[in-house]
């Protein structure tokens, strides 16, 4: 994606990173602790799972925030845009007249922090046009909004 | 909601519908009718107790008469109606289930001969509907000529105007793609890559020091794939009625399936490596409500399983009347040979103002062509490998079927100007439900 568009986008809530996290890093870091008590208990070989965990734990200590950055949402005249991922780069473009209904949904994790995850659905099943960690009062705003221009701009398949 | 009365299937539909069962009992009878019992019985006869050998025998009739009376209940409970606005269908004794669809949100009507029902002279009318992967209704079972005429009658209420005129002939509309010889198709299922691989992992195994058993999970992979090509190309027809594509076809269950051509979306030419020697292709479509499954007994998204270019070209001039002549308008740089080394020079967007066509396969080819209008997203992807060498992938987001498109490595520069291209299209107008289409 060229940079002004990344600039134009807006972002979604910085605390989806601490959703995510509490989310993710809890199924890495038990086995961390888990092989460490048994590598300091049993034997040295542990050492290797716990060390293998905490490199994984501290990739996604990385990617999580560099993912939520990337996230942004956009509406335009005609068009809903989405972008998203850090390895996967996807750009969406979701045409109003496109929308067959719109999901909000909320985790408890999200619900305690305050943020609702968008979901877009088309006829398509190849895309995932999915916003998370709006929060709650933009996410209920944006799907009003859209209920609205999708209705306006209704177009057949 | 009054209307018509429902309206009965043939009385044998509850029992042919469970045939499986019936008949694994029946064999179960007939393995343990073995000499022993025989024998017993011969005493039995010898011995005068003849009330004991009526008494067995009643209890086989009577038996029998149990299944046939339940059978006739779920009979009774069974019906369809073909209603002013919608199709209904009921079944169910104990949990009564009543399916209902609208008339205008009918994607295909097929007529469906299964094995077991061809025995009868029976065939089912499966109606499908835009929906998940359940969204059928089978009318099961109607003799023959009944079922013929239930689909007449469905597609004809399901078009706008009911066209009365329409003529009762068995094969409507001009032929597009005649039959297909049979030697054709089984030339055809034995020049796939499939049908190689399974000869040779079987020469393999035989000269292999392996036991014979080994086999048997080789022929368990092959050979469904093998006889579900065969099946679906024999005797295959394809018509051309004002704008519905009937198609007709099948070996086992024979079928025969209507497509409208405003439903079709996308179109896929394919031509696996073999048949670049025989000059064959094949064609497949991706049809609004079908759905991705092809399970064994959804609609099938085949148009054309072997033909020449000249009946494929027939068939695309009827449904994207887009010649497959154009100069590519974006092709892969140089430097995509590091993410797609085998394809690189034969990936290729054509844009037209009446279509998108995409090219790609190097030992098989694979040409899609879509209306603009119809594709429903646009995502532009970039992989962690495309990532570093500098390029993109615009992926169209069509509607579920065999038709997926995708502008594949491209410049960024070419990447934006394709999907800025792409969003300039003008989407269809939308049709009420109730109103014609």
């Amino acid at each position: 994606m060229t940079g002004a568009k990344v600039g134009a986008v807006n972002p979604v809530s910085p605390k989806l990173t601490t959703a995510r996290y509490l989310g993710r890093l809890p199924w890495l870091l038990v086995p961390t602790i888990v092989c460490a008590v048994l590598a300091w208990w049993l034997s040295p070989w542990w050492w290797i799972g716990a060390g293998v965990f905490a490199v994984l734990l501290g990739w996604q200590v990385w990617l999580i925030p560099a993912q939520v950055k990337l996230l942004g949402w956009q509406e335009t005249g005609d068009e809903l845009l989405i972008t998203k991922g850090r390895l996967w780069h996807t750009f969406t473009v979701v045409p109003y007249g496109r929308i067959q209904f719109v999901d909000v949904t909320a985790g408890p994790i999200e619900r305690a922090l305050g943020m609702k995850t968008l979901k877009l659905h088309t006829a398509s099943a190849s895309s995932d046009a999915t916003v998370q960690g709006l929060p709650a009062d933009t996410a209920d705003a944006l799907r009003d909004r859209l209920a609205v221009k999708a209705r306006e701009r209704m177009s057949g398949l | 909601m009054s209307g018509p009365q429902f309206r009965p299937v043939h009385r044998l539909t509850p029992l042919l519908k469970f045939w499986t069962v019936i008949l694994a009992l029946l064999a179960v009878v007939a393995v343990n009718v073995n000499l022993t019992v025989l024998t017993r019985a011969w005493t039995w006869l010898e011995q005068g107790q003849f009330l004991l050998l009526v008494g067995v025998l009643g209890g086989f009739v009577l038996a029998c008469a149990l299944v046939w009376f339940a059978s006739q209940m779920w009979w009774k409970a069974m019906g369809f109606r073909l209603g002013e606005e919608e199709v209904s269908l009921r079944h169910g004794v104990l949990s009564k289930n009543l399916r209902t669809a609208r008339y205008d949100r009918i994607q295909a009507v097929d007529v469906v001969e299964s094995v077991i029902a061809r025995i009868f002279g029976l065939a089912a009318v499966r109606v499908e509907t835009a929906g998940g992967g359940n969204s059928v209704i089978e009318i099961a079972y109607l003799p023959k000529a009944e079922a013929e005429a239930v689909r007449r009658e469905v597609l004809a209420r399901a078009r706008t105007t009911p066209d009365t005129a329409a003529p009762a002939q068995p094969e409507p509309g001009r032929a597009i793609v005649p039959e297909i010889p049979i030697a054709r198709s089984l030339a055809a299922a034995a020049l796939q890559g499939s049908s190689i691989g399974g000869v040779l992992a079987v020469v393999a195994v035989m000269l292999s020091p392996l036991s014979w058993a080994a086999l048997v999970p080789i022929l368990f992979g092959f050979v469904p794939v093998i006889w579900n090509q065969i099946d679906r190309a024999w005797r295959f027809t394809a018509r051309l009625d004002d704008d519905t594509l009937h198609l007709s076809y099948g070996l086992a269950d024979r079928r025969k399936q209507s497509i409208p051509l405003e439903r079709i979306h996308g179109v896929r030419l394919t031509q696996p490596f073999l048949w670049r020697a025989t000059g064959w292709w094949f064609v497949s479509v991706s049809v609004a409500g079908y759905g991705a499954t092809a399970g064994r007994n959804a609609a099938t998204t085949t148009i054309l399983p072997v033909g020449s270019r000249a009946q494929a070209d027939a068939l695309l001039a009827v449904i994207a009347p887009a010649p497959l002549i154009d100069a590519p308008t974006f092709t892969s740089p140089a430097r995509a040979r590091w993410v797609s080394p085998v394809d690189l020079h034969q990936q290729s967007v054509t844009v037209r103002e009446d279509a998108v066509i995409t090219r790609k396969g190097r030992l098989s080819r694979r040409v899609s062509i879509i209306h603009p209008s119809h594709i429903q997203e646009l995502s532009l992807t970039r992989g962690p490998l495309q990532q570093l060498f500098g390029l993109c992938t615009v992926r169209f987001d069509l509607v579920p079927g065999p038709v997926r498109m995708a502008g594949e490595d491209l410049t960024p520069e070419d990447g934006h100007t394709l999907l800025n291209q792409l969003r300039q299209r003008d989407l269809p107008a939308y049709t009420p439900p109730g109103k014609p289409s």
